[in-house]
């Protein structure tokens, strides 16, 4: 991965969890890892548990950011999230999966695009 | 050690500087909320550690000296009665509990907060219910929080002796219920609290 698209990658997971904490959000986890892969942001919207991917973008010209979570790897995000819930010993949760989308469009401003219960 | 289940999962998960945060003082009729955040990194190997309201008085000076010996960080956040009365007590004590965050020299990686999650910081976290007794960072936090809020209300004793607070912390206790009704309240009464309220004239 070269530079430039990581720079893009973190500065996209900070831009939208300040958005999230903006919103009251409570942070659990940030890029929380096991074998299989890797969950964004954990985060707490009151009593539901929501498991964040954030998809940051430079331009549009290769689509949509939140046209890049496909059904594989919505697959894989709630098997992530099953292994963190064994972890964290919470069975009776209310879960919901969300993706951000950011977009950087050049020297503007980013795009922030939240969207809830997406899978 | 049962007090150290919470931080030794995180260190499993390669996760090295864990900090607990606890308050004192959300109950008490008078008297500034505290809130004390302790960084821990590795075990911390204290006899008598345990949750603030069963370590004696006199042990948990002498604990609380030791803690600050030994933790990398410890920090304080102290919120007056005035912003109690302006916001509420819990948006006091998420105050306190953020301030004392912010001051640490140290920035921890997780933290472990007792009761329930502090809104609006960017560091991780897992909120323990009766964490004091679950997690040695927060037990260390509590103790802090509750010698730091003991020296404040000793000290505004001296300036208030009426009420006794050196014995009652504020808390509403027979002797400080008596002395509110003969001479109803002082300057760290916490005026929108049931029990102060009914006081003003």
């Amino acid at each position: 991965m070269t530079k430039l698209r990581q720079d893009t990658g973190i500065k996209g997971e900070q831009i939208a969890l300040s958005f999230l904490l903006g919103l009251g959000y409570v942070l659990m986890a940030k890029n929380w890892r096991c074998r299989s892969g890797e969950i964004d942001l954990i985060m707490m919207d009151g009593s539901i548990m929501v498991f964040v991917e954030v998809k940051a973008r430079r331009g549009t010209s290769y689509g949509l950011p939140q046209e890049a979570v496909g059904g594989k790897k919505q697959a894989k995000i709630r098997r992530l999230a099953q292994y963190y819930l064994m972890g964290a010993k919470r069975k009776e949760q209310e879960l919901r999966f969300d993706v951000m989308a950011v977009t950087f469009p050049g020297d503007q401003e980013p795009l922030i695009e939240h969207l809830k219960g997406v899978f | 050690m049962r007090l150290h289940m919470y931080e030794r999962a995180l260190w499993r998960d390669g996760v090295e500087l864990v900090a607990g945060i606890d308050e004192a003082g959300r109950g008490p009729l008078a008297g500034p909320v505290v809130a004390a955040a302790v960084v821990l990194r590795g075990q911390l190997l204290l006899s008598g550690l345990n949750d603030s309201k069963v370590v004696p008085p006199v042990h948990r000076q002498a604990l609380a000296r030791e803690i600050k010996l030994q933790a990398p960080a410890w920090a304080v956040g102290v919120i007056p009665v005035g912003l109690i009365e302006r916001h509420n007590i819990l948006q006091a004590t998420y105050m306190a509990m953020r301030a004392a965050l912010n001051r640490l020299q140290l920035r921890p990686e997780h933290v472990l907060v007792d009761g329930w999650a502090l809104p609006g910081i960017s560091v991780e976290q897992t909120p323990i219910i009766k964490g004091d007794a679950k997690s040695a960072a927060i037990a260390a936090a509590s103790i802090i929080a509750k010698t730091t809020r003991d020296a404040i209300m000793t000290y505004y004793s001296r300036l208030y002796p009426r009420y006794n607070f050196e014995q009652n912390k504020g808390y509403p206790t027979p002797d400080h219920l008596e002395a509110l009704n003969r001479f109803g309240p002082c300057f760290i009464h916490r005026r929108t609290f049931h029990g102060v309220r009914e006081k003003l004239d």
